[in-house]
């Protein structure tokens, strides 16, 4: 990944539904569309009743960004997420940016 | 390994014999580093990791531990004579756990520019080989759910509501099929794909042999 792919990656991930939503596909790598919601709504990120309208923007802005794939599912609640190679990349690249905002 | 056992400092050198040891052991010794590291950062099952992504990952590792194999060789022999039995082995053990360390800093450059760190080269590999394994995980488990759908659609609703019931506890049933209905979604579909989510991936293989279901 270029210098430029993980600064836009690290634009991406700014917004902190988005970076959640991503985070919660990190922990199994993997993850249904109806699960990223009720995180979302445990975590209480933004207003209860727009949790799937937040989430489906966040995935979309991680597609576009190539950092997970989607899998279709016959009903949209089970559609699979999963993380790509640029996704790792992007998780090592956080790991850093944290370890540098500690460190600060 | 070394013919020259017992012989003095000066002429312990490595044989040709031993340094084929020492870079078949750094080979070996990079497969299982690949074997612990692409489950490791896929979190997927060793099945799955059987993918040929990981067979590069592991070539480039399998190389750059052999370059640092080599490398190795001349600095062991440096090591007391009595020692000379093991060269080879204590070549490949420093050539692959030390490996890191003596390339972290080596930037591969074109034309003066530097293009990338052997370290950062490694890492791409093995986020590929990780994403390749994801993959072949995400492929396997939706050939088995489909499967698993499609059986389960054969039975009634009745009967999906009673392994609902066992499988999910009390108000489950109320709870899916009110998500259903917010969904515009056929209820008993929208149960069946919650059951086998919700479904360890063991169960799941023990269902799909299960010839009753």
């Amino acid at each position: 990944m270029s210098g430029g792919g993980n600064l836009a990656n690290l634009i991406v991930l700014s917004d902190d539904v988005t970076l959640h939503v991503f985070q919660e596909i990190l922990k199994n790598r993997s993850a249904v569309f109806k699960d990223l919601v009720g995180a979302a709504a445990r975590k209480a990120i933004g207003k209860p009743t727009q949790d799937d309208i937040q989430v489906e923007a966040a995935v979309s802005r991680l597609k576009d960004a190539s950092l997970i794939m989607e899998r279709s599912a016959p009903i949209k609640d089970f559609n699979s997420y999963y993380v790509t190679s640029a996704g790792l990349n992007a998780e090592r690249q956080l790991q850093l940016t944290n370890i540098g905002s500690a460190a600060g | 390994m070394n013919g020259a056992g017992g012989q003095a400092h000066a002429e312990a050198v490595l044989t040709a014999a031993d340094v084929g040891w020492a870079v078949a052991i750094a080979v070996l010794l990079s497969l299982m580093v690949a074997c612990v590291e692409i489950p490791r950062k896929s979190k997927v099952n060793f099945r799955a990791c059987l993918v040929l992504a990981s067979f590069v990952y592991w070539t480039i590792l399998a190389f750059g531990n052999t370059v640092a194999t080599l490398l190795a060789t001349t600095l062991v022999i440096k090591l007391p004579a009595s020692l000379s039995p093991y060269y080879f082995l204590m070549s490949a053990f420093l050539g692959v756990f030390a490996f890191e360390a003596i390339l972290k800093n080596t930037n591969v450059t074109l034309f003066n520019k530097g293009v990338l760190t052997i370290q950062t080269w490694i890492d791409h590999a093995s986020d590929s080989a990780a994403a390749a394994a994801i993959v072949r995980r995400e492929e396997l488990m939706h050939a088995a759910q489909e499967q698993l759908v499609a059986r389960l659609m054969k039975k009634s609703h009745r009967e999906i509501n009673t392994l609902v019931l066992n499988k999910m506890g009390p108000g489950t049933v109320e709870t899916l099929d009110t998500a259903a209905a917010a969904s515009a979604a056929d209820p008993k579909l929208y149960k069946v794909y919650q059951v086998i989510m919700k479904m360890p991936a063991s169960e799941r293989t023990a269902l799909l042999r299960d010839p009753s279901v």
